[in-house]
């Protein structure tokens, strides 16, 4: 920064008067308190909603954040300088020194949030894996995304992961997940019964998103004939119900018809 | 392959079957959409049972009408009528000695009638009426069921498809055979009444085309009025007047010679159709449920015969905002999903049968529908069979529908 530039930034601030300070002071409150609001209320909201009407109302909360903190900021500007092209460079100027000196993955982190808010690679209600973390987009932060796993840990992934990890959305803002139950059985078996059981077993299940398509596939493996069974629960966040479900009831389907499972000869482990 | 309509072109007849892709709906009125929205967003948003509602003062002066009473001017629903009007709507099928159909479905709303009617109308063409296999049948998949019944080549009426099936890996085998026999022409000529839930669950459980269907057209208020005026008129009570509890508005048109200070037609059957879907047997219950009389009324008496009774008597019909009717919490529909829906699509179920039919998380079933019935959402009848209540079935197939559940198409 020239010693021109860091002059005619001074003189921006120093023009600044005292109402416009009380009124920048008041912009932040409110913009803060806008996004607190859509933070902490609208999730609330959704949780009493179910299926689209729920993610929908979710995946509003960032893109409402985001407007808020546009619009704050253009207030402010308004107040700090007058929109000439000279002072907006000015300014733009010293906020790079700024990001220059500050911490480049905090930046990093906040600018791939915003990119987040556009390009939407998760929402809130998503589930979505990022470098081995599985779990459901609980909330989109201006830093991190927040995600609930399985086992009820809360992670907070912070959004410069989608730079250069990938980001695995198993819903992708649908209410429709597909869920896989695997099957290992003996090769010896009648493949066309099993079929139609497997599909059976998944039809019966309540958890079962009827209007989307049940199928299954085989797989012949060294050691046993493979059976992934496919389909989607009536809600998401049923998934590991929906499993549980199709494993316990395709186990003792498949043992009714005398189907023996695959099971692997125990090997000692070499001593030394 | 629709009943006859009747000679004025403008009165539909009372009782009237069509194509299910006839099926219309009565309109819904503003009134009741935004009444209906703002309390399931309120429902939503609460957490806690809503308080009971508050009677109004009038409330205290009337009492539920005499069961005698009631058995004479809304009796129970009857078979008849409607086997009529089936016999006519199946008049052009009849006539073929070699239809392209071999059979003929008969799809009804829960709560309907089609198994009165099937069996009032196999009765009246003199054709044999088949039950339903027992579950054990069903899951150890005998075809022994089938073949007691179809080696008879008269004609045949299996009036409850939805028995013949339960949502478990094993229990589809049976029916699927039977639909494969029965659409190929294998069974002879017959007719199968379902239920609509049970319908739309085999529609995508079974893989062969299923042929056209027939259900009973809707009742809107106009038909629920010439109904449940037909009803009054059969009974021994002459000159019966209703009239909305609240501000006297006459429910039914009021006879002719009926002369009093207000004549305004009450909105309650508008609303009635609207929150029944049309289905009459939900509105039959809620017309029961909504009418009062004033105690001691001297004309009440229904062993009065019709002569002695000179001056109009008056039954009072509780407001449709007053109706007591299910209002559960969205968390309580939540919980119980599962078992509101096995009950649906099974058109009512043994207790013991739905706890098989339930994820193995789920705690015993007599647990769970003794709060459901708390809540008057389902009800145990005389067969030991649990079923959504009448009153409560819209509440809950809204819900359903709202939360992604498979649902019937009426």
């Amino acid at each position: 920064m020239s010693s021109d530039q860091a002059g005619n930034f001074a003189a921006l601030l120093n023009s600044l008067t005292e109402t416009a300070m009380v009124q920048i002071v008041l912009i932040v409150a409110g913009a803060w308190l806008g996004i607190i609001l859509t933070q902490h209320f609208l999730p609330i909201m959704a949780g009493k909603l179910s299926g689209r009407n729920r993610l929908h109302l979710l995946a509003s909360v960032p893109l409402l954040r985001l407007c808020v903190i546009a619009t704050a900021i253009l207030l402010i500007l308004q107040r700090v300088i007058e929109p000439t092209l000279e002072n907006l460079i000015g300014l733009l100027g010293a906020l790079g020194l700024a990001v220059g000196f500050a911490s480049k993955d905090y930046v990093s982190s906040l600018i791939a949030g915003i990119v987040a808010s556009y390009e939407i690679p998760y929402r809130p209600g998503d589930w979505i894996e990022v470098d081995g973390t599985y779990g459901e987009v609980r909330a989109i932060r201006l830093r991190t995304v927040e995600i609930v796993t399985p086992d009820d840990t809360v992670a907070y992934i912070p959004h410069l992961q989608i730079w250069n990890q990938a980001v695995l959305n198993a819903n992708d803002g649908s209410q429709y997940l597909l869920c896989v139950a695997d099957f290992y059985l003996h090769p010896c078996h009648n493949a066309v019964s099993v079929l139609q059981v497997l599909r059976d077993v998944a039809l019966t299940s309540p958890f079962l998103q009827i209007e989307r398509p049940i199928n299954v596939i085989v797989l012949e493996k060294p050691f046993a004939t493979h059976y992934r069974l496919k389909a989607y629960p009536i809600d998401p966040r049923q998934q590991f119900h929906f499993m549980t479900d199709l494993t316990v009831r395709g186990k003792a389907a498949l043992l009714e018809i005398g189907v023996e499972f695959a099971a692997i000869p125990a090997v000692a482990n070499p001593v030394g | 392959m629709t009943s006859t309509p009747p000679a004025d072109p403008d009165i539909p007849s009372l009782w009237q079957y069509v194509a299910s892709a006839d099926y219309r709906p009565p309109a819904v009125t503003m009134e009741h959409t935004v009444r209906t929205g703002l309390s399931a967003f309120w429902q939503r948003l609460r957490t806690e049972t809503p308080a009971p509602e508050t009677p109004l003062k009038t409330e205290a002066e009337l009492q539920s009408i005499p069961d005698a009473l009631l058995e004479q001017i809304a009796p129970p629903l009857d078979g008849g009528p409607a086997a009529l009007a089936l016999n006519e709507a199946l008049a052009a099928w009849l006539d073929k000695a070699h239809p392209d159909q071999p059979v003929v479905f008969v799809i009804d709303s829960p709560h309907g009638i089609h198994t009165a009617v099937l069996q009032a109308w196999a009765g009246m063409r003199e054709w044999r009426v088949l039950h339903p296999p027992t579950a054990n049948q069903i899951l150890e998949r005998e075809t022994d069921w089938i073949a007691s019944w179809s080696a008879d080549s008269a004609p045949w009426v299996l009036p409850d498809l939805e028995r013949c099936y339960l949502r478990h890996a094993h229990g589809l085998a049976l029916v699927r055979r039977l639909l494969d026999q029965a659409c190929s022409g294998a069974l002879g000529r017959g007719v199968i009444g379902c239920d609509s839930w049970a319908w739309a669950f085999l529609r995508r459980a079974w893989s062969g085309a299923m042929p056209p269907a027939l259900t009973l057209q809707s009742f809107d208020w106009r038909r629920l009025a010439r109904w449940f005026q037909s009803l009054a008129d059969g009974s021994s009570m002459d000159h019966l007047v209703f009239r909305q509890a609240d501000n006297g508005d006459y429910v039914l048109p009021p006879p002719e010679n009926t002369q009093n200070e207000s004549s305004d037609i009450s909105d309650f059957l508008r609303q009635l159709a609207a929150y029944s879907t049309g289905i009459p047997g939900i509105a039959h219950m809620a017309w029961r449920a909504s009418l009062r009389t004033i105690p001691d009324e001297p004309s009440a008496d229904p062993k009065t015969p019709k002569e002695s009774t000179e001056q109009p008597m008056t039954l009072w019909v509780t407001p449709w905002r007053r109706l007591k009717r299910p209002m559960p919490t969205t968390g309580l529909l939540r919980e119980h999903a599962f078992v509101l829906h096995t009950l649906l699509l099974h058109n009512g179920l043994l207790a013991e049968w739905l706890s098989q039919l339930l994820p193995l998380s789920y705690p015993p079933g007599l647990t769970m529908l003794s709060c459901l019935e708390t809540a008057g959402l389902v009800e145990q009848q005389h067969d030991g069979f649990w079923r959504v209540s009448p009153l409560g079935y819209p509440v809950v197939r809204s819900f359903l529908k709202s939360e992604g559940y498979l649902t019937d198409d009426f």
